[in-house]
């Protein structure tokens, strides 16, 4: 699972951005991940359901925790994106939905006191980003758009549901295979 | 711990999503805290979504928003607010009971003895949490004791902190968690042995069937 022939040019990349913030503080690549990324977050967070200033406001604060924390990034654990997705569901979550912020908190503290390191093979974030990009690509196009509902318009199972008029079993069996699809590029089949 | 009893894919999916009540994202960051499979699960989940964040249509920041970025650069890092970090104790939760970090942070009690537990029924007792999404609260069911055959509205997570129960689905113990929607109607009976001590999170009430729940629910408020 650590062969790294199918591992994308541009998560690889990313990574080497990283490393170069990290280490040199380098401005141009933290420019360069801010580009292609920042437009990206503030996709995200305008599909959440935050306004315009609050998704830009917020945007920049992301990619600032990038640039700030970025001693903290381990790639053998997580895509560029798939932090970056994390810091920004954090903040969303911080913001406008300040009930669930302590449970998420303490999850960060985890990750970041290295206590999850209690897990030495957790590689889950194995960087294969043209695996996953397959594993989706081959989702039928009615289960890719329930994924799409649940991470990036926020939105319930049951909202799904009456959403698309799919029922709520379809589409928790479509969030399942679609997991399950990720986990066996993955190799982790369980 | 041997955890036998999982949470559902799907429910990782929304928890990785952010988009859980906060009542019931509690039960699944407790189990989390437990569980390497579902901890996986969730490493998985989270890479889905950041493979999304590559995928979606980019919608540009103002010209001024990078301006400002790249100003900030140089100064430094804001002080990040300090929060009251919460005062988890490294407890071991070796023993058999488990207390997860999160409700040890959000109830402020490192032993179930300090749960300022209401009765609810002779040898049933219920704290509800300060949650406002969705509903979420500690039951401790005595030894032995049989809870009301009971189905639900919406979803339930009921993750077992202490002792265990026994359902129509199998037997359940500390660390485990039950993941059931609507169409599951159980009834958990404790063991024998130990009073157990679980953690609910749902998004709507529970529905009662029968005569037992009539009594108990003007009671109960359950």
């Amino acid at each position: 699972m650590t062969d790294s022939v199918g591992e994308s040019v541009d998560a690889r990349h990313w990574i080497s951005c990283m490393e170069q913030v990290a280490k040199q503080r380098c401005k141009q690549s933290f420019m360069e991940l801010f580009d292609y990324f920042s437009p990206r977050v503030n996709a995200y967070l305008l599909g959440m359901g935050a306004d315009s200033g609050l998704a830009e406001d917020l945007s920049q604060e992301a990619l600032l925790a990038l640039w700030n924390k970025a001693h903290m990034y381990q790639s053998r654990k997580a895509a560029v994106s798939t932090w970056l997705f994390r810091i920004a569901r954090n903040l969303w979550i911080d913001r406008l939905r300040k009930q669930r912020a302590a449970i998420y908190e303490l999850d960060e503290e985890y990750l970041e006191a290295g206590l999850g390191a209690q897990d030495p093979d957790e590689d889950t974030g194995a960087l294969d980003a043209d695996k996953i990009q397959q594993a989706l690509v081959d989702l039928p196009r009615n289960q890719a758009q329930v994924v799409y509902k649940a991470y990036f318009e926020g939105k319930s199972h049951s909202e799904i549901a009456a959403d698309t008029g799919m029922p709520l079993g379809s589409v928790k069996s479509s969030l399942r295979l679609a997991l399950q699809a990720l986990r066996v590029q993955y190799g982790e089949e369980t | 711990m041997n955890i036998q009893h999982h949470l559902q894919p799907e429910t990782v999916v929304a928890y990785a999503a952010g988009t859980l009540p906060a009542a019931m994202a509690l039960v699944v960051g407790c189990h989390i805290e437990r569980c390497e499979q579902c901890r996986q699960a969730l490493r998985s989940a989270e890479a889905l979504g950041g493979h999304m964040l590559e995928t979606v249509s980019a919608k540009p920041l103002s010209a001024a928003a990078r301006d400002n970025v790249l100003a900030l650069l140089d100064s430094e890092p804001a002080p990040v607010p300090t929060r009251k970090s919460p005062s988890v104790k490294t407890v071991s939760n070796s023993g058999p009971a488990f207390l997860p970090q999160r409700l040890q942070a959000l109830l402020g009690i490192d032993s179930f003895d300090q749960v300022k537990w209401r009765k609810l029924a002779p040898g049933i007792q219920k704290f509800n949490l300060p949650l406002k999404e969705g509903r979420s609260f500690l039951l401790r069911i005595g030894a032995g004791l049989a809870m009301p055959v009971h189905s639900h509205k919406g979803s339930e997570l009921t993750l077992l902190l202490q002792g265990g129960y026994r359902d129509e689905l199998g037997s359940f113990h500390a660390g485990d968690v039950a993941d059931l929607d609507s169409s599951v109607e159980h009834q958990p009976v404790a063991f024998e042995d130990e009073a157990c001590i679980c953690l609910a999170g749902m998004d709507e009430g529970l529905r009662f069937k029968g005569w037992i729940p009539t009594l108990l629910k003007p009671l109960t408020g359950l």
